[in-house]
This record gives structure tokens, C-alpha cells and sequence, in this order.
């Protein structure tokens, strides 16, 4: 508009003015009607396809049939819904969808910007086509474009016995940047975790286990999942391709910003970070269909399995642990310089640092970089704080740095069997038993995942890691089945003594086994135990690697066999595990003394070997003792996918 | 005393869980990075609050350095990297080779194979760069030298 100096509109602008003012107020109220028209017909076309029942709706929305019949969502984040209903209603939900084409506001706010996927999908489904009902997603268009996501992959982060939480590993995505190969670390990473608060101990874990803790998505930068898991917690980074094709990369990313408005509960055993991925995935690739596949307990390696056997083969990357790292380096120094790493990490630095003066460039910078680095593990592993990291670090890296660049180490640690090598999670194995009144059959089921036994191929080595073991036993002669002993978990982890690292090793247990030494008759001595124990481990690597162990144990147990039906006490347990090849050998010996209640002290132990037959079969004989009570057994053990 | 068994054995059993553990897990941005538990990590203590209802992805940092999508500003980006990543940084520049200084030379624009250059630069310049322990002046001193050529 034109103003005359007088402020007044002149004339033929002034009439101009009032045509447009009055075909605007003609075309608006003309657009409203055709919009509800519009809007009816896109409803009726979904009433008449029965849009929601579609399979896919209810993937996008998370729908779960109910006990009686009714869907329902989880996400407690109501922002996930367009309906007020949305969370028990596919229908609505799908209707409130159908409206949110209409919507009046922001582009950035509509629900079409908020939930790319679920309108890319409508629209196909109701034949909308590109050009209609359009909107302008300035900020979702932003953050795909800032991701650049060329392809993704699955990492999976190796079990880690020092954090309950997550014992049997971790899975999440990795963003892989177009074109940015060479610089990983400034990729993103989609992770899914619980918002967990202050509670510790019971109430952490029964809070778990009720889904009392909000889980959500995030986008990590790939370095700081890197300081967790590499540093940190000094744990192997698997990364497996998933070999997405842009299409399904298109649909992981729009899906991906609408987890952003969702959190679900977050169940310790079932949906937990591990499983959470999975319908992501299905919805990027639907033909996966990997979040069906688990019912019961969800354990992170075998998520990562299932989504690994379905995508194309292809070797995966590696990212060795710190610790790793560091032995490598280790073991390329002659004794003199593994001295000397020691010296100027823990001893007197500044005298050895003196020393190395004459030292010729190349070694003295190999000793350097092993130094500095073995002091990050000892920060990381807690052995020293910050203040002792930087002032024994800093000095060697002012050495270090001036020698300019050297070559000084080639190669790189040795990979281990990753987790596709690894037998599956869940054991059922038969066994027949000498007894010393004849024979005996035992049925074994354990849920997860090795004992020291098992082949650890793609687990971890020298530990036990077991959740729900069962043996029942039948005999014969008294026509008797009872339960010989049910494990509720162990964890063994034993750490071969390295004077660089000094760790101890430790077990953990509590389970209901039979108290044979009681003399009782068999299967009537259930007791309820629980004991742990910490000590030393040797290694030897000869012909055959054996470790040796010693443990201090605190026992306990409560039972009706035992007098005054309890006792706790304390003893001695100590093994030997022998590797070679595909057979493994344990023999182990326990005397423990109890203190309180029943002081009748308990004398035990076992030999048993192993040999691998395949991935997921084997054969083991084991002989065993408690008390008076002998029996000698042979099994045959089959590992399977936990149905 | 059972109580405190039971419960630690009912977590050591499964507990496929990802937890912020208490490090927490974390960041974007300089000045953001709040060393918690005896400096344990170089990683800081981010929490999650506010993600609720908010209409992102994921996590909000809630610091200057991120944006409201849950990812590093693009501005801050080589801020952000170098803080985080400082002690990592630091111990590749000296050795003049790795991943953290060859990724940094990436954000400052080099390309893969000139990562080289930017690696003798900052070897060249490590005491200058690295010896006030501190992230921020190591910002600023990458900044001068890559500027001066």
C-alpha cells in the first residue's frame, strides 16, 4: 500500500484495497467448506479401507493387543497421540491422524511435521497425493540434514560383570554420516535408555522390574558412547552393517523423530533398551519383523542376533576395549621398556624420564604413548584420580610430542569370535547319572548364558554368567523327580593376576540346591544358598592354558534339612580351568565352615570336562561330591534361541 | 543384610539395562561439562530433564551448545568435540597420529588426506595448546594456529 503524503489512501488505490479485502473474505469462506469436504472423504476412504486395522498403523503407534481383547499403546508421553484417546484407540487415534491434515498453525507444529512416518504411510494409504495438503518441516528437515545418514548400524557393546545393569551387554544404532568415512567418532548414535532416578539397591531393582522407569530415545554423539563403553567401562564395541537401503534409512530417520515425543516403560527383562530398538528397525525394514520374536526375557545379545541374521553378511567392526589397546601396546615392548612404562605410570617419573634421555626416538616414544595410555586406563579404571592423571600425564606428552612423527606400533590387538559366533543363549541338556544306588535321570534347562564350561566364544572369557539354571532330576529306584538344584543367577568372573592391572577375581550366587551331605534321602535336603567370594586367579599358558584360582567364600543357607534350619559360614574354594581346543576341563574344591546354626563344616568339589561337538552342541562328563554323597554323570547339552 | 543380597543378585541377574549410569552420559557444548564423582570422566554429567513433552528427539542438553533438536549446534561442534574428547585429543596430538585429532582435522575442514598436516601442526604446538589443562584454552589456540596458516 501506497500512502500520499497527506496519510490518506488515494482513490484508485483505495478501491483497489476494498476489491482485494472483499475477494479474500469471498475465497476464504469458499476454501472451508472444501476443506470439510475433503476431510470428510479422506475418513470415509479410511473407514472404507478400515485404515487402522492395518498392520502397519499399529506397528507406528506401538499397539498391543490387551487381556481382553482392546489395544492399547504404552507410551506415557501423551504427546506421542493426536487423539485423546489415541493410547487405547487405533481408530480414533487414525481419525484425529486424518484431521491433523487440516490443521491450523505452524507448519513446524502440524502433526505432519511431528510424525513424518505415520503421514507418509496415510497418505499411501489414502491416496493423497505429494502436492496436496503439503507442509513445510523446517525443523525435522534440519535435523535429518545435520545427520546426513548414509547407512546405519547395529553396535553392540560386550557384557561388562562389573555393572549389574548391564551384565549381558547393550545394543543401539549408529548414524553413519554421508561420505564422512575416516572421521566415525562425529557420527550420532540412536540409543534408548531408562530415565533411572537417585534409588539404588531394592528399590532400583524392584522399580525395574515394574516398569516404573520412563525409558526414551536420544541422539548421542558417537564419541561420548565411545568414552562410556570404550573408556569407561572398558568394554569391545561390535558394529554390525545393516545394510539399509535409502528408502528404509528414510523411514528409520522420520520414525526416529517421532520417538522423540515417546517413552515407554522400561522393563528390566523384557522391554528394555536392548528390545526397544527392534521395532524401530521393523519399521525401517519391515520384513526384519524382529520385535515379535521375543517374548519372554530380552537378552541384548540376542536382539543383536536377531537383527545380525537378517541383514546381509558382513563383517563386522571392532573396537577393542582401553585395556585391549593398552596390552597390545604392552606386548611389543621389550621387558626393559615394560619396566619402564611401569616406572614412569607408578613409580618415580621424573628419574625415569632421566633415564630414557639416551634412549634412542623410536622406543622411547613407544614407551611414552604405552605410559600415557596405561595412565588413562588407570583413571578410567579408577586406580587414580584426575589430579594424578594430569600430573603424571602431562609431563609425558611434553616429551613425547617433540620427537615428532614416529612409527610406533604396528598392527593391532587380536579380535575375538564376535557374538555371531557365540552359541545361543538358552541351554536344555539330558544327562544320565551314576548314583550309589543306581542310575538317575537329569533334564537341565537354563535360561542364559555360560558357565565356565560352556564355550565362551563370543562371550566373555574366564566367567560365568547364569540366570535361571535348572537340573530336575528323576531316580529310579525311589521313583522320585525333585529338583536338584535351581539357580536363580551366578556370576563368576575370574581375572587372571597382571601386575599392571591387578583385579581380583570374584563369584556371586543364590539358588536352591540339595544339601546331600545331610544324609537325608535324596531330593529331601532342599536348601535355599547364597554365597560369594573373592580371591586370585594364575594363568599358565602352557600346551594346554590353565587358570588356577583361589577364593575366599562366604556361605549361607536356609533349609529345613539344615539344625536350627539355617547356617552361615565361611571357607575355601579353589579350581583349575584347562582350555585346549574345542575341550575344557574344571576342577574345583570347596570346604566351608559355618559359624552359625547347623556348624557341621561342608566339604565339596567337582571335575568335569567339556568338548564342543558345534556351535550349539556339546557333550560333558562331570563327576561330582558333597559330603558322602558321589555321583558321576554324562550330558549332552543343546543351546537354543529362546523361543 | 539377605535383603541387600537378594536384591543385588535380583539386579546381577538380568538387568540388560542401559542406565544413565552415574557418570551420566552426555553432552554438547562447552562449559557444560560438569566433572562429577572424583573427575571420573571427561564425559559430563548431563541429565535428561525437560525431555519430557518437549516436542524433540531425544535428549535436550539443555546447554548452549545443543540445539533444540538433541544435537550438537554445528557451531560448537569442534568445542564440543575438544572438550569431551580432551584428554583423548591430547595424547593423540602428542603421538602425532589416531582417530581423535585426525576427526578434529575433519571438522576443521581438512580432508582425509591433509589430515596429516593439521596432526604436525598441533604435535608441533602441543605444550602451547595442551599445557594449561584446560579445554577452552586448547580451543582457542587450535583456532589461532589453524587461522595463522
Amino acid at each position: 500500500m501506497k500512502y500520499g503524503r497527506t496519510g490518506r489512501l488515494r482513490t484508485p488505490v483505495r478501491l483497489l484495497f476494498i476489491l482485494v479485502v472483499l475477494f479474500t473474505a469471498v475465497t476464504a469462506r469458499a476454501i472451508a467448506p472444501e476443506q470439510e469436504l475433503k476431510r470428510l472423504a479422506l475418513r470415509a476412504a479410511a473407514a472404507r479401507t478400515q485404515a487402522w486395522n492395518d498392520k502397519y498403523w499399529r506397528r507406528l503407534l506401538y499397539y498391543e493387543r490387551g487381556l481382553f481383547g482392546g489395544y492399547r499403546s504404552p507410551s506415557v508421553n501423551r504427546n506421542f497421540f493426536l487423539s485423546k484417546w489415541g493410547d487405547i484407540n487405533p481408530k480414533l487415534e487414525l481419525e484425529a491422524a486424518v484431521d491433523g491434515f487440516f490443521f491450523e498453525g505452524p507448519d513446524d507444529e502440524s502433526p505432519q511435521c511431528r510424525f513424518p512416518e505415520r503421514y507418509r504411510w496415510l497418505r499411501e494409504k489414502l491416496g493423497v497425493p505429494p502436492a496436496d495438503l503439503t507442509r513445510r518441516c523446517k525443523d525435522f528437515e534440519e535435523w535429518k540434514a545435520a545427520l546426513d545418514t548414509e547407512s546405519a548400524s547395529l553396535l553392540f557393546a560386550a557384557g561388562y560383570l562389573n555393572n549389574p545393569s548391564t551384565l549381558y551387554g547393550h545394543t543401539f544404532l549408529r548414524l553413519h554420516k554421508r561420505g564422512a568415512s575416516g572421521a566415525d567418532l562425529l557420527d550420532y548414535t540412536v540409543n534408548y535408555a531408562a530415565t533411572a532416578d537417585a534409588e539404588s539397591g531394592l528399590f532400583f531393582a524392584l522399580k525395574g522390574l515394574a516398569g516404573l522407569y520412563p525409558g526414551q530415545f536420544s541422539t548421542i554423539p558417537y564419541y561420548l558412547k565411545i568414552q562410556e563403553y570404550h573408556n569407561i567401562e572398558n568394554r569391545d564395541l561390535w558394529e554390525f552393517p545393516l545394510s539399509l537401503t535409502p528408502e528404509e534409512i528414510d523411514r528409520l530417520l522420520a520414525h526416529g523423530w517421532e520417538l522423540g515425543k515417546a517413552a515407554f516403560p522400561y522393563y528390566f527383562f523384557t522391554r528394555n533398551c536392548s528390545w526397544q530398538v527392534l521395532p524401530l528397525l521393523d519399521i525401517a525394514k519391515p520384513r526384519l519383523d524382529a520385535a515379535r520374536r521375543f517374548h519372554s526375557w530380552v537378552i541384548p545379545s540376542d536382539t543383536a542376533k536377531a537383527v545380525i541374521s537378517a541383514s546381509p553378511p558382513a563383517v563386522p567392526g571392532w573396537r577393542p576395549s582401553l585395556w585391549k589397546t593398552v596390552n597390545w601396546k604392552r606386548s611389543q615392548l621389550t621387558e626393559t621398556d615394560k619396566a619402564s612404562v611401569l616406572e614412569l605410570a607408578r613409580g618415580d617419573q621424573a628419574a625415569e624420564l632421566k633415564k630414557l634421555e639416551r634412549t634412542p626416538p623410536a622406543a622411547k616414544a613407544a614407551i611414552l604413548e604405552t605410559a600415557a595410555d596405561y595412565l588413562s586406563w588407570r583413571f578410567y579404571a579408577r586406580r587414580i584420580g584426575k589430579t594424578e592423571l594430569d600430573k603424571r600425564t602431562d609431563p609425558l606428552l611434553a616429551v613425547r610430542a617433540p620427537l615428532g612423527p614416529l612409527n610406533t606400533f604396528t598392527g593391532g590387538p587380536e579380535r575375538p569370535a564376535s557374538i555371531t559366533e557365540a552359541h545361543e543363549s538358552m541351554k536344555l541338556g539330558l544327562g544320565l547319572v551314576a548314583l550309589k544306588d543306581g542310575p538317575a535321570y537329569d533334564l537341565v534347562w537354563r535360561y542364559a548364558i555360560q558357565d565356565l564350561l560352556d564355550d565362551p566364544a563370543g562371550y566373555l572369557p574366564d566367567a560365568a554368567l547364569e540366570m535361571g539354571a535348572f537340573r530336575f532330576r528323576y531316580e529310579e529306584r525311589y521313583n522320585r523327580l525333585y529338583v536338584k538344584d535351581a539357580r536363580l543367577a551366578r556370576v563368576i568372573s575370574l581375572n587372571p593376576w597382571d601386575d599392571w592391572v591387578r583385579r581380583p577375581s570374584w563369584e556371586i550366587a543364590a539358588g536352591i540346591e540339595q544339601a546331600d551331605e545331610k544324609g537325608r534321602r535324596p531330593g529331601s535336603a532342599p536348601i535355599w544358598s547364597m554365597n560369594a567370594g573373592s580371591g586370585l586367579a594364575v594363568e599358565w599358558d602352557g600346551p594346554l592354558r590353565q587358570l588356577w584360582y583361589v577364593l575366599a567364600e562366604a556361605d549361607s543357607g536356609i533349609g529345613g534339612a539344615l539344625e536350627s534350619r539355617w547356617r552361615a559360614g565361611a571357607g575355601l574354594k579353589g579350581g583349575l580351568l584347562v582350555e585346549g581346543g574345542p575341550v575344557r576341563g574344571l576342577l574345583e574344591a570347596r570346604y566351608i565352615s559355618y559359624a552359625f546354626g547347623d556348624t557341621r563344616p561342608l566339604w565339596a568339589g567337582s571335575a568335569g570336562a567339556s568338548v564342543r561337538l558345534a556351535r550349539n552342541t556339546a557333550a560333558r562328563l562331570d563327576y561330582s561330591w558333597r559330603g558322602r554323597v558321589k555321583e558321576a554323570g554324562v550330558y549332552f547339552h543343546q543351546y537354543l534361541f529362546a523361543p | 543384610m539377605k535383603r541387600i543380597i537378594l536384591s543385588a543378585v535380583v539386579l546381577a541377574s538380568f538387568g540388560a539395562a542401559a542406565f544413565a549410569a552415574d557418570y551420566g552420559s552426555a553432552g554438547c557444548g562447552l562449559g557444560s561439562l560438569a566433572f562429577k564423582q572424583n573427575d571420573m570422566t571427561q564425559v559430563l554429567a548431563a541429565t535428561t530433564n525437560g525431555t519430557f513433552g518437549s516436542q524433540t528427539f531425544g535428549i535436550t542438553f539443555g546447554t548452549s551448545g545443543c540445539n533444540n533438536k538433541g544435537l550438537v549446534k554445528v557451531s560448537m561442534a569442534r568445542e564440543s568435540f575438544i572438550e569431551a574428547n580432551y584428554k583423548d585429543l591430547s595424547r593423540d596430538v602428542a603421538s602425532g597420529k589416531g582417530e581423535y585429532v585426525t576427526n578434529l582435522a575433519m571438522l576443521y575442514g581438512y580432508a582425509p588426506e591433509n589430515t596429516w598436516l593439521f596432526t604436525q601442526l598441533l604435535q608441533k604446538n602441543h605444550g602451547a595448546i595442551f599445557a594449561a589443562n584446560n579445554a577452552q584454552t586448547a580451543v582457542n589456540e587450535i583456532n589461532k594456529l589453524v587461522a595463522s596458516i
